[in-house]
Parts: structure tokens; C-alpha cells; sequence
């Protein structure tokens, strides 16, 4: 339990990128399969099913771009998203604080970036409120409530320690 | 959970994705189920009730030549313009409506369609349209299709202006042959 903990590796940047990769091939192939679908259906309408066809027309373009906006919302760009953050944190020297954490249940969302959860960390003195990455929080929960060695690059929890741990 | 949380949080986009996707299908399929004036033959008509798709199936059955499509556009209070009403080739109106619409209507010379034995319905000494439902014998043409109101004569005319005509491909006049022999 007293090891330390690096939130963020190169090796994410990589597996991030293949992720953006899948999902933007994901969102073409639905887009183009939503899109051939309406046409196939508008070459087999007749005039005994003119309705029918537009009707299910509407149904399957409005399904599938539901999806595409869908995949495209919390798939690619949360990826995206993902990897800038990444990227920034992986660049930017951290700095070292110590103190009592404790995982709290306020969430942000920070427009065109990542969703973030509040942290307190107690030294004594003062309470600091840090934000840390909202897909990173299981791999703090065993650290709640136990005094701690954090590593802060940009505001952002970057990597985690037991409260000698040299991070 | 979340997904229900991520679509919540997005309720705007998938209604406005909706509608943009009726208003824009709407219009290719007016596009892909319409054709020129030319190339269709449009049957206005004005009664109780109409079974339009039925009806346009069984007449395009003996479609005559160089006819793409032939339309049925029943009576609608919805009808955004007179657009269609005023293009149409064939108009089946009831008997209190003739003089509404007598400026579309265009003459007949005798002979020169297969109207059988029908009484015709004249005008200032010309042929204007021929009875298509008589109230006095409850009998009428496509009747399977197009509920008559009991009590009122109809007539079939001919626009003015179709395109269809004698003078044009005639068509139009083939169809209406076609439509008095319907059950």
C-alpha cells in the first residue's frame, strides 16, 4: 500500500491516440452506414410505399446520427480530451505537497476538457482543494482518508505516495 | 447510469438532430416521389373521403406512355398552397363546387375521349366535365376508392392548362378513361 503511484505515463499517450483512432473510425463507418441505409430506402419507394419509406427514412437517420453525435460527445472527443490533458501533465514539473486526502463527490466539467473531481488535502494548516482527473479517482481510493505524498502538476493530482514517499 | 446521465445532459442536440433529420428526409422524399409536370398526371379531388394511395396504384396500373407517375391529391384543409390544386390535370369536384373552380376547367370537344354513356356537364353551350357519381342512382366510378357524399352530384373536368391533353399527349384523357371503368 505505501508505494507510490504516477496517475499519468508515457505509455498513455499511445493507447489514447489508438482509442481516438477507433473511435473516429467507429463514427465514419456509422455515419456511412446510417447514410447508405436512407438511400437504399429512397431508391425502393413506390408509390404504394412512399410513406412507409420516408417514415422509416426519418427513423434510421435520426438513430443513427443520435448515435454518431453520441460516439462522437463522449467517445472521440473525451479521448481527445484525454490526451491533451495527458500530454500537459507529463510535461509540466509537479510540485510536492503532503497532507491528509480525502475524495470528495464534487464533480466539474471544464468546457472542452476533461471531467475533473475535487479533492481536500489537509497539512495542518490549511485545506487545498485539488482536482484530479474523474477516470483517474478509483486508483486514489485506497489513499482516502490517509496522509499522503501528492504530486501537483498544474493544479492537477499527477501521481500519489504514502506520506514519506519520495514521488 | 452515466449513459443515461450523458444523454440527459444533451437533450437539446438529440432534438434538434430529430428534427433536422424530418425536415431534410421530408424533402428528399418530396423530391424522390414527384416528377415534371411533364412526366405525371395529377387527379385532384374533392370529396368525402379518398383512398389516394389505392387509387393512384390502380391507375397507374394502365399508365399511359411517357408517364412517369400519377398523383392523387385529395381535398386537405391542411394544404399549405393551391400550388398543386391549380397544376393538377384531372379534377373530381362535387356539383355546389363547380363554380368555384369553372376558371380551371377546360372544354371538351364531343368525341374526343371515350366518356361511354355519361351525362356531361355543359356550360354556355360547351362540354365542361362528365358526371363521375349520380346521387339520384347512388352509382359512380371508382366508388371503391373515393367516398361520394350520397346526396351530391360529381363531375370529372379537365384542366386548362394540363399538358395532357388533346392538343397534348393526351394522357391525361386516357386516365380518366381508365378511372370511369374503375369499380
Amino acid at each position: 500500500m505505501e508505494t507510490t503511484q504516477k496517475l499519468y505515463s508515457p505509455a498513455d499517450l499511445p493507447r489514447l491516440e489508438k482509442k481516438i483512432k477507433r473511435e473516429r473510425t467507429l463514427i465514419w463507418a456509422l455515419a456511412g452506414l446510417t447514410l447508405a441505409a436512407c438511400i437504399l430506402l429512397a431508391c425502393l419507394t413506390n408509390t404504394a410505399n412512399a410513406e412507409e419509406m420516408e417514415l422509416a427514412a426519418i427513423v434510421c437517420s435520426t438513430v443513427g446520427g443520435w448515435l454518431v453525435i453520441y460516439r462522437r460527445l463522449f467517445g472521440l472527443l473525451e479521448a481527445r480530451y484525454e490526451l491533451q490533458h495527458a500530454r500537459y501533465l507529463l510535461e509540466t514539473p509537479g510540485d510536492i505537497l503532503r497532507g491528509r486526502l480525502s475524495i470528495t463527490k464534487e464533480r466539474l466539467r471544464i468546457k472542452n476538457s476533461i471531467r475533473i473531481r475535487i479533492l481536500l488535502l489537509e497539512d495542518g494548516e490549511q485545506t487545498r482543494r485539488l482536482k484530479v482527473n474523474e477516470t483517474r479517482v478509483k486508483a486514489l481510493r485506497p489513499w482516502d482518508g490517509r496522509q499522503v505524498t501528492v504530486e501537483l502538476a498544474g493544479g492537477y493530482v499527477a501521481g500519489i505516495g504514502g506520506a514519506d514517499a519520495d514521488l | 447510469m452515466r449513459i443515461f446521465k450523458n444523454i440527459f445532459s444533451q437533450l437539446h442536440r438529440w432534438i434538434l438532430w430529430a428534427l433536422i433529420s424530418a425536415v431534410f428526409w421530408g424533402w428528399i422524399f418530396q423530391l424522390v416521389t414527384n416528377t415534371t409536370p411533364a412526366h405525371k398526371i395529377v387527379l385532384y379531388t374533392s370529396v368525402e373521403s379518398c383512398e389516394d394511395k389505392a387509387l393512384a396504384l390502380a391507375l397507374e396500373e394502365d399508365r399511359p406512355e411517357g408517364i412517369k407517375m400519377i398523383k392523387v391529391h385529395p381535398f386537405s384543409y391542411a394544404m399549405f398552397d393551391d400550388g398543386e390544386l391549380l397544376s393538377a390535370d384531372l379534377y373530381v369536384v362535387s356539383a355546389p363546387e363547380v363554380e368555384e373552380y369553372r376558371s380551371s376547367f377546360a372544354a371538351m370537344e364531343e368525341g374526343s375521349w371515350d366518356w361511354g354513356d355519361r351525362e356531361l356537364y355543359r356550360l354556355d353551350g360547351q362540354i365542361l366535365g362528365v358526371k363521375i357519381y349520380d346521387a339520384a342512382t347512388g352509382e359512380g366510378a371508382a366508388k371503391s376508392y373515393l367516398g361520394y357524399a350520397p346526396d351530391t352530384d360529381y363531375y370529372l373536368f379537365f384542366n386548362v392548362a394540363s399538358l395532357h391533353l388533346g392538343d397534348g399527349d393526351g394522357a391525361a384523357l386516357r386516365v380518366a378513361e381508365h378511372l370511369l371503368k374503375l369499380p
